[in-house]
């Protein structure tokens, strides 16, 4: 049986910016049925599998990529799927990459790796947040590595941008929930993902961790964009085999 | 008291509070300090409090985003010091704002400091202690309670942060690579006062002048040692990463904060707080 097809209570539950439906209509629906997700990271295989998951669970996905490190693009971004939608419930940023960065790269060389992991994940916070607060909130999910909490060698940019992707979230959740926005912001810490063409960390970066697949990492979104997670926000959730338990 | 007789220390933005305050500390614990910094009337401040308890130290201007600069300045530590022992990353930017009023280019002003800056350093500090003997030095990274927590207004300065620690944290696996010995650590501290119990400039920006001292009392009352941090607190875990007495210390997390983090930090800001 394909449990991640059937009705969980969970949804039962009204959440941010997600419409009660009642309990006999939801026999069929999946865990984010009726919901409007945005997915950056098309063309990552996190990305792909959690815009593969959540279409599967009944969310209706648009599907992109980062419009790169411009303002205005952002937020025409959002406010052209708002529109176009009605609203949005949840926003996915699965558009994480790293290039290998050894101390001894030029700084042009690490600012870039750096930047192409921070600034996205910043700029897309911060412009889904104001799209998110203007429909009644939503639910924010950034995947990042366990490398935001150990460290590894040749991955200085990697490391460095992780933890400040991770605690910026932190930071946005605390302010959202200061301003009762009904916005939540969570992170999913991606463990070691070998075979992946974008850089994720791999057995070679992450010496003796379980491999996870982009699959298993894609559950951990899912479960933090359902309503039974509305109550849970500036969390840190490791998908990582428990890599970061010891 | 710790010894660092025969050491050679640099210290970024050397020319005010927490910087000021690690050039004292290290050249009371006995090394040969040179500081940098863009601000040459800070300079002269710093070295008045030096000279006022007959000490003394060097200053060079220095950017510490500019790799040029950093190259002009570990050459004249190698022409006049002839080696480094300890590097302390310092120079670092705060600006605290709610999300939607930062810009793209408030990130990058804090990330061009706490992050280029760092990296660069570190870098140029590798170089140089592999000439030491036994290739061997130690690196603090001064970073902020933001790195290890979430806090409102600060969505920009905790990617500026967390970078900042982390990369130390990265740069310790390599600090040991290829007969390295160099230690990498950053240290976190709470919330510093130089003077009393005077909010600072940037709190009273953010909370007004009443709701400022409102945040010095709540930051006294949720600080378990009950004061607030001063910069020699800062000074002297530095000395201590410096020394030789943590020489199995490296990619170590540091908090100096008065126990601040192992609670109250960022609290009365949860979804059920009541504001």
């Amino acid at each position: 049986m394909n449990l991640r097809a059937t009705h969980s209570p969970l949804d039962c539950v009204p959440g941010p910016g997600k419409p009660t439906v009642a309990a006999g209509e939801m026999t069929h629906m999946g865990r984010l049925a009726e919901k409007v997700a945005v997915v950056f990271g098309a063309g990552n295989a996190v990305g792909d599998a959690v815009i593969e998951l959540f279409r599967r669970e009944g969310a209706s996905v648009e599907a992109l990529t980062p419009p790169g490190a411009d303002e205005a693009a952002w937020a025409e971004t959002f406010a052209r799927i708002a529109a176009a939608r009605g609203r949005i419930d949840v926003v996915v940023n699965a558009a994480h990459r790293a290039p290998r960065t050894p101390i001894g790269a030029t700084a042009a060389d690490f600012m870039a790796a750096f930047d192409a992991l921070a600034e996205t994940a910043w700029l897309l916070q911060k412009h889904a947040v104001l799209s998110l607060r203007k429909t009644g909130g939503g639910v924010i999910v950034v995947v990042t590595s366990v490398l935001a909490r150990v460290a590894a060698p040749e991955a200085a940019a990697l490391c460095a941008a992780a933890r400040g992707v991770l605690m910026s979230a932190k930071s946005a959740a605390l302010e959202c929930a200061r301003a009762k926005d009904n916005v939540v912001v969570n992170a999913v810490l991606a463990g070691r993902l070998d075979g992946d063409p974008t850089h994720w960390p791999d057995g070679a970066l992450l010496l003796g961790a379980p491999a996870v697949t982009p699959a298993e990492v894609a559950e951990g979104v899912a479960f933090m964009a359902t309503a039974g997670a509305a109550y849970m926000t500036g969390v840190e959730l490791p998908v990582d085999g428990g890599f970061l338990a010891g | 008291m710790i010894s660092l007789s025969g050491k050679i220390a640099l210290v970024t933005g050397g020319t005010s509070g927490l910087g000021r305050a690690t050039v004292l500390a290290l050249a009371e614990a006995g090394a040969a300090v040179v500081f940098t910094g863009r601000n040459a009337k800070g300079a002269d401040e710093t070295l008045g409090r030096l000279a006022a308890r007959k000490l003394t130290a060097r200053f060079l201007s220095h950017d510490v985003t500019l790799d040029a600069d950093w190259d002009r300045v570990m050459a004249d530590v190698l022409a006049r010091e002839r080696r480094l022992d300890i590097l302390v990353n310092n120079a670092g930017v705060s600006r605290l704002k709610p999300m939607v009023e930062l810009t793209l280019a408030d990130l990058r002003f804090l990330t061009g400091v706490n992050v280029r800056g760092m990296y660069l350093g570190i870098r140029h500090g590798f170089a140089i202690m592999e000439r030491n003997p036994g290739k061997r030095g130690s690196i603090v990274n001064i970073s902020a309670l933001n790195a290890l927590r979430g806090s409102p207004n600060s969505t920009a300065y905790a990617v500026a942060k967390g970078g900042t620690t982390n990369m130390a944290r990265a740069a310790a696996h390599e600090g040991r690579r290829e007969g390295r010995a160099i230690r990498v650590n950053a240290v976190h501290p709470g919330v510093l006062f130089e003077e009393g119990d005077k909010p600072s400039p940037g709190a009273i920006a953010l909370y007004g002048e009443e709701g400022a001292k409102e945040f010095v009392r709540r930051n006294i009352e949720t600080t378990p040692m009950g004061r607030l941090g001063h910069p020699r607190d800062i000074g002297a875990a530095v000395v201590f990463l410096g020394s030789d007495l943590s020489l199995n210390v490296t990619g170590a997390e540091i908090t100096v904060d008065g126990g601040r983090s192992a609670g109250e930090f960022g609290n009365h800001h949860g979804v059920r707080s009541q504001q």
